[in-house]
């Protein structure tokens, strides 16, 4: 910057600066105009501030003033640009405090700094929100399934069956999370049992078990979407389910039975309602080759 | 009759109360109905609150803020110009599937649900007196036998309400019955088994009183007088509820109510959980003793409700609905309906609903398919 540059043309180019988003250096050339035109009004505020005085703004110029309100609002300016939160950040909103501070005990457009505060508080809030964070937790679901597994006879006559399970599955999730999104891999340990009979109409004698035990694992990555201040969230799961369920054969010769693979794959939506560290959490699952679905409902708590 | 009344009731869908708002901070429906315990017209503040906090943006044209909106919500689009007549059109439509993708056994259709005038009068500060008649279409259920003089056209409530104070108020004539959650599903289980569902409405006096955190209704009824009378179910209600941590509802219900046939006695305990931001979980616990005039099908049901809602924009609700039912608690055997929904109010005045149950059996001596259901639903108002 030449030195010959007028008052008026300084400040012309400062306004200049900030119209075309050129904060930085407009801070610089209002730091410069203090420095030049009212060292000694500055330096004795800033002491008088340090001490703890009672400021009088009235015994300082109107114009000084205005270059402190170039200066906070042009920091502010930079602190709303910032996408994530950085030490760059905590830098900037050190200035921008002070001079938020100067203005404050100055008098100086009050309501509009208190606005530009609030404007760059819930800025940094958002920054430090977008920050995702590692998060583990616990669970214990209610779970009910269903697999399906075919009665045959050697003359060729078949049966479907359908086994309706229900039991538990207890097991921990990990992820990262921000305010806005949950990204996760949950697994989980099953156990159960169910039922199954052929329908009365087959062409086969009827077949009948109760209390088959079942177990297995359960796993598999989700995403979900908070979408309240307490941390509700809705979201999908691609989950994975192995269990082991052995149907006896029936006891009349002639007869067998087919089960489905034990490995089957599955898509959830998946819904969680926070209390604090608590949640409750639900969960329904289609298979994705078979007709069947997986019902969970329980609660969890975060590490 | 009879059969026609119990077909009613098994083809009820919708009753049209949203408890769920309890996550938007109304813990009581007096803020928004006329009527104290939900259901029915709107009263002038739900309109805004249907308008400015309920309905979604979408429709809304970006020159208008709230205040404009608001001022739309009212029957003609605009504020009413005097303070003693409201009058509101409401219709439901909805397409039914049952058994989706089988090739045998689908079967879809198109029912027009509801289609309603109401009149409401209205004096005094605060509304003090009012008068409700909401009458319209309600279709017969297509079992009906053909030849049965039945209307489709009817009173769905018509009362009287006075205020003496705002915490106590007494309100007389056709009204729901006064018991338990009243959720929006009139094929759930907890609105089925204590008989409490769309077409249950009784002639009786309702007490209610709100306190600062308690909300308490008292009912005596002596039935539809519009049905015979050796049907009509007579009896009295009490619902309890308490505001907790001040945001959230705890309460209870018990009912009693028989005819010449049958004698029920129903009992409950609920809670509404406020999750912030308009999300809240919904619940309810209770059990129907039912004993009939010969003793050959005396029983006591257990019912359970667990109705969570979600909601990721304004206008938008994502829920989950898990039912319980044991028709019988001597036996072992149950039903779990599991179903997520979509509800959207497109703008105040339409609603668009998307709803999937599944429902499961557990018994003992036999495993079966789920039977599966969707509906897709339209709700106009005005």
């Amino acid at each position: 910057m030449q030195k010959n540059y007028s008052r008026n043309e300084l400040i012309e180019i400062s306004y200049s600066l900030r119209k075309l988003g050129f904060f930085r250096q407009d801070i610089k050339l209002n730091i410069r105009l203090v420095k030049k035109f009212y060292l000694n009004q500055n330096q004795s505020l800033m002491m008088a501030i340090k001490r703890g005085d009672t400021i009088d703004g009235d015994r300082y110029p109107e114009a000084l003033k205005v270059l402190y309100w170039n200066l906070f609002t042009s920091y502010g300016e930079i602190l709303k640009g910032y996408n994530e939160d950085s030490i760059l950040v905590e830098k900037d909103n050190k200035s921008f405090g002070l001079y938020s501070k100067i203005l404050s005990e100055l008098e100086f457009r009050e309501g509009k700094v208190d606005k530009h505060n609030d404007e760059i508080m819930a800025h940094r809030q958002y920054l430090t929100n977008k920050i995702y964070k590692f998060k583990t937790s616990w669970f214990v679901h209610y779970v009910s399934w269903q697999q399906d597994a075919t009665l045959k006879s050697n003359t060729g006559a078949e049966a479907g069956l359908i086994i309706t399970n229900k039991g538990f599955c207890a097991g921990g999730e990990l992820g990262y999370e921000n305010y806005q999104y949950h990204f996760y891999f949950d697994g989980c340990v099953l156990y159960g049992s169910g039922g199954v009979k052929n329908n009365d109409q087959d062409s086969i004698d009827n077949y009948q078990q109760s209390n088959i035990p079942a177990y297995g694992v359960k796993g598999g990555p989700g995403a979900s979407i908070i979408v309240s201040s307490s941390k509700s969230r809705i979201g999908i799961k691609l989950p994975m389910i192995y269990s082991v369920q052995e149907l006896t054969t029936p006891i009349q010769t002639g007869f067998s039975v087919d089960q489905e693979s034990s490995l089957a794959f599955m898509a959830s939506l998946h819904s969680r309602w926070q209390f604090n560290k608590w949640y409750l959490q639900t969960e329904l699952g289609k298979y994705i080759t078979q007709e069947q679905t997986f019902w969970g409902l329980g609660i969890g708590k975060e590490f | 009759m009879k059969y026609i009344l119990l077909l009613l009731t098994l083809f009820s869908v919708n009753a049209y109360s949203y408890s769920n708002f309890i996550g938007h901070g109304y813990t009581s429906c007096l803020n928004c109905h006329f009527n104290p315990f939900g259901g029915g017209p709107l009263n002038d503040y739900g309109r805004v609150v249907s308008a400015t906090a309920i309905s979604s943006t979408a429709l809304t044209p970006k020159s208008w803020d709230e205040e404009k909106v608001a001022y739309m919500s009212g029957f003609l689009f605009r504020k009413p110009k005097q303070e003693w007549l409201r009058t509101q059109v409401n219709y439901r439509g909805f397409r039914v599937v049952r058994n989706p993708g089988s090739s045998e056994n689908e079967e879809a259709k198109w029912i027009n649900m509801q289609l309603d005038g109401r009149v409401i009068l209205k004096f005094g500060e605060n509304d003090k007196f009012i008068s409700v008649l909401n009458y319209g279409y309600a279709p017969l259920p297509s079992e009906t036998p053909k030849g049965t003089k039945s209307s489709e056209w009817r009173s769905r409530e018509h009362y009287v309400g006075y205020r003496f104070t705002p915490k106590f108020g007494l309100y007389a004539g056709l009204m729901d019955k006064v018991f338990g959650i009243k959720v929006i599903e009139h094929i759930a289980f907890s609105r089925v088994s204590p008989q409490v569902t769309q077409n249950d409405q009784v002639h009786g006096v309702t007490a209610h009183y709100i306190g600062q955190d308690w909300e308490l209704g008292a009912q005596g009824f002596v039935g539809n007088l519009s049905q015979d009378a050796d049907l009509r179910m007579k009896g009295g209600s009490v619902m309890l509820e308490k505001t907790v941590f001040g945001i959230h509802r705890i309460g209870a219900s018990v009912m009693s109510s028989q005819n010449e046939y049958l004698k029920l006695l129903s009992y409950s305990a609920h809670t509404r959980l406020n999750l912030k931001e308009g999300s809240s979980i919904l619940a309810e616990l209770g059990q129907t003793n039912k004993k009939t005039e010969n003793g050959s099908d005396d029983t006591t049901a257990r019912f359970g409700l667990l109705q969570t809602y979600l909601r990721p924009w304004r206008g938008l609700y994502f829920l989950a609905n898990i039912e319980y039912f044991n028709r019988d608690i001597k036996q072992d055997d149950y039903t779990l309906r599991w179903g997520p929904g979509v509800q959207y109010f497109l703008s105040q005045r339409i609603e668009l609903r998307a709803d999937v149950y599944d429902t499961r059996s557990f018994a003992t001596k036999s495993s079966t398919r789920d039977s599966w259901m969707y509906l897709l639903q339209t709700h106009l108002w005005f």
